[in-house]
């Protein structure tokens, strides 16, 4: 049975702009984290993912709602909320000390967790180890690369050894290597150490590899939270077939578009791209109809992504909200 | 999506043992010793304010010792150069550290907010208090430090008797208390209107001047002679002329009065330090740390 590590319920927040101007920016929200599972928020631009992830946090104060972390009150007991949690912001490029290297930002910051200085070496040290900084630990923070700075504060959030961490874009700005080697440190940490793992990407790849769950957020609600797997299948297709649209009549397009097998058709730039409901059936027929046409175009096969699944359901959630 | 019953059934359950050490407070000593440490080295790294800082308080010295010169030559009959010395030298004190306790809050959340560092500050689970005075405590003793030699060569050189330097010291206390309590108070102002920071100078001259640090405030005109009764400092600059100068000084009250209003002062403002950061804390984290 999945235990329930952190659930926030009914939560709201409006920020007040100039001139009575209010962004609604969580309304009504209801979430939970598993223990042990590794969580991927998505949503658009300002759907309200950095709002949830401050909140629960503490660092921002909510209108309504509760929020209840390891059996703790966020409203009563925020000290103890603070040693269970890693936090890394979005902004990681400003969040430490630019004077100060990374290693004595990370002694600092570690100290004020009430850690003692050996117990920061030794978590330093298993850090540095896995994620090959040795040379940069005594560069100002300042002198750091973007990508850098982001390890040394992903670094910070994990000295206490906390149980939950919350990464908001953590691996934004990464070398394709070096987010690679991050994300498997991450899965490795959650898996073997039974850490619970929230974060948000826009990088659809990476969670649909990283992660046990998805929620999806638009505008200020959890529209839906299932595997990456259910997602893709709720898109009611499970491979496309996309045929060039050069030298092909209307008349071929609309015989493949009455195929059983094929559910949906969109046009994407010069290619007509056809959703199927089965991947051998659907090529096979769509083969055939190419064929007996003499048609000789070009032909591609993609299974359906997470990121198809994300532009299906944020479409369809636009779609009825219009309405 | 969760109901209440559906998660508290499955909510994980801490061990109480775990429990009880996640509310334990971080020890003062380490939050102290981290702030200690992280000032002097981001002072170190910026050298040019190092040098600058040393090069302040050698000016400030010359300027008190040519004050106290001039004042015997004008009015001989006052007191001895000796008590005039330490007069200036308290109020050389007062204004110096004043830099830093008024400054010094207000220059450690500007710092945070230019780093960025302040919502990282906030997702730690010690006293954000702790933190400000900590940090303002750092900084005076780096000033104690560059100060030192000039000071044991100053109070050797006037030679006064202990009990007036130990009262001219009590006195020092509670305005510095005063200090890191409006310090504070003006660094969450800061956090509020960011604006404020800049007027911190004004307001600190304001202090220094209609304070009667430098003239008596018999001699300032009316409007200032009753705006001066509103400030700490007028207290603690005519409490210091009392024990320097003893009987030869007219002080512009009761020095019993004195001593109650500046302790008034420093635990008055203490608590609406105190206050005033919970209703900051809490208006700062209505509209986003990151946004200051
Ligand atoms: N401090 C603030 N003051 C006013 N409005 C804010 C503030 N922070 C966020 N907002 C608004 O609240 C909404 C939600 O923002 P939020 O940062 O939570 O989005 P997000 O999902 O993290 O977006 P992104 O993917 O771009 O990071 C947006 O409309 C944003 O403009
Ligand atoms: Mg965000």
């Amino acid at each position: 049975m999945n235990q329930t590590i952190l659930y926030a319920e009914h939560v709201s927040k409006s920020y007040n702009g100039k001139k009575d101007k209010v962004t609604k920016a969580l309304d009504d929200m209801n979430f939970d984290l598993n223990k042990g599972e590794i969580h991927s928020l998505l949503g658009p631009n300002g759907a309200g993912k950095t709002t949830l992830i401050k909140i629960m946090a503490t660092l921002l104060a909510k209108d309504k709602g509760t929020v209840n972390i390891m059996g703790f009150d966020l409203d009563k007991s925020e000290r103890e909320i603070r040693h269970l949690l890693g936090y890394v912001g979005q902004d990681t490029e400003r969040s430490a000390y630019a004077r100060l290297t990374a290693k004595e930002n990370l002694h600092f910051f570690g100290s004020m967790r009430g850690l003692a200085k050996e117990e920061i070496d030794k978590q330093i040290d298993k850090l540095v180890t896995y994620l090959g900084f040795e040379e940069n630990m005594s560069k100002q923070f300042m002198h750091l690369s973007g990508g850098q700075k982001q390890i040394v504060v992903l670094m910070r959030s994990l000295l206490h050894s906390p149980p939950i961490i919350f990464l908001d874009e953590p691996t934004k700005g990464l070398d394709p290597i070096i987010a690679k080697k991050i994300r498997r440190f991450l899965v490795d940490l959650v898996k073997k150490e039974g850490k619970t793992l929230l974060l948000t990407s826009h990088i659809l790849s990476e969670v649909d590899e990283m992660s046990d769950r998805v929620s999806l957020i638009h505008k200020g609600k959890i529209a839906i939270t299932d595997t990456p797997d259910a997602l893709k299948e709720s898109v009611g297709v499970t491979d496309f077939i996309e045929i060039e649209r050069n030298g092909m009549s209307i008349d071929i397009i609309n015989r493949i578009k009455n195929l059983d097998v094929v559910v949906s058709h969109v046009e994407r730039n010069d290619w007509d791209s056809f959703g199927v409901s089965d991947p051998f059936d659907g090529t096979q027929a769509i083969l055939g109809i190419l064929k007996e046409t003499n048609s000789r175009v070009r032909f591609k096969h993609k299974s359906v992504s997470l990121e198809d699944a994300f532009i299906h359901h944020i479409g369809m959630l636009e779609e009825s909200f219009d309405k | 999506m969760v109901n209440v019953i559906e998660s508290e059934l499955k909510m994980y359950e801490m061990p109480a043992s775990e429990k009880a050490r996640l509310s334990m407070r971080v020890p003062l000593k380490r939050v102290i010793f981290a702030n200690m440490k992280k000032e002097i080295l981001i002072q170190l790294r910026y050298k040019a304010n190092f040098v600058a800082g040393i090069v302040q308080a050698l000016l400030f010295i010359l300027i008190f010792w040519f004050f106290s010169v001039a004042l015997l030559y004008t009015n001989p009959a006052l007191a001895t150069t000796e008590a005039k010395f330490l007069f200036f030298l308290s109020a050389f004190v007062i204004v110096f550290y004043d830099g830093v306790f008024l400054y010094g809050a207000v220059n450690t959340v500007n710092r945070d907010l230019y780093n960025g560092t302040l919502e990282n500050i906030y997702a730690l689970p010690s006293s954000r208090y702790l933190y400000y005075a900590s940090s303002i405590f750092a900084q005076s003793l780096i000033l104690t430090i560059i100060l030192a030699p000039f000071l044991v060569f100053l109070i050797f050189f006037s030679g006064a008797p202990g009990v007036d330097v130990m009262l001219m010291g009590l006195v020092l206390a509670l305005t510095i208390i005063t200090m890191v309590a409006m310090g504070v108070l003006i660094s969450l102002m800061a956090i509020l209107w960011k604006q404020v920071g800049s007027l911190v100078g004004v307001v600190g001259t304001l202090f220094q001047f209609v304070g009667g640090m430098v003239f008596p405030i018999d001699s300032l005109p009316t409007v200032f002679r009753y705006l001066a009764y509103t400030f700490p400092y007028t207290y603690a600059f005519d409490l210091m002329r009392v024990y320097s100068f003893g009987d030869s000084w007219t002080p512009i009250m009761d020095p019993m009065y004195q001593w109650g209003i500046l302790a008034g002062f420093a635990i008055g403002f203490t608590l609406l330090a105190k206050v005033l950061l919970r209703k900051v804390e809490k208006h700062a984290k209505a509209k986003g740390l990151h946004l200051l």
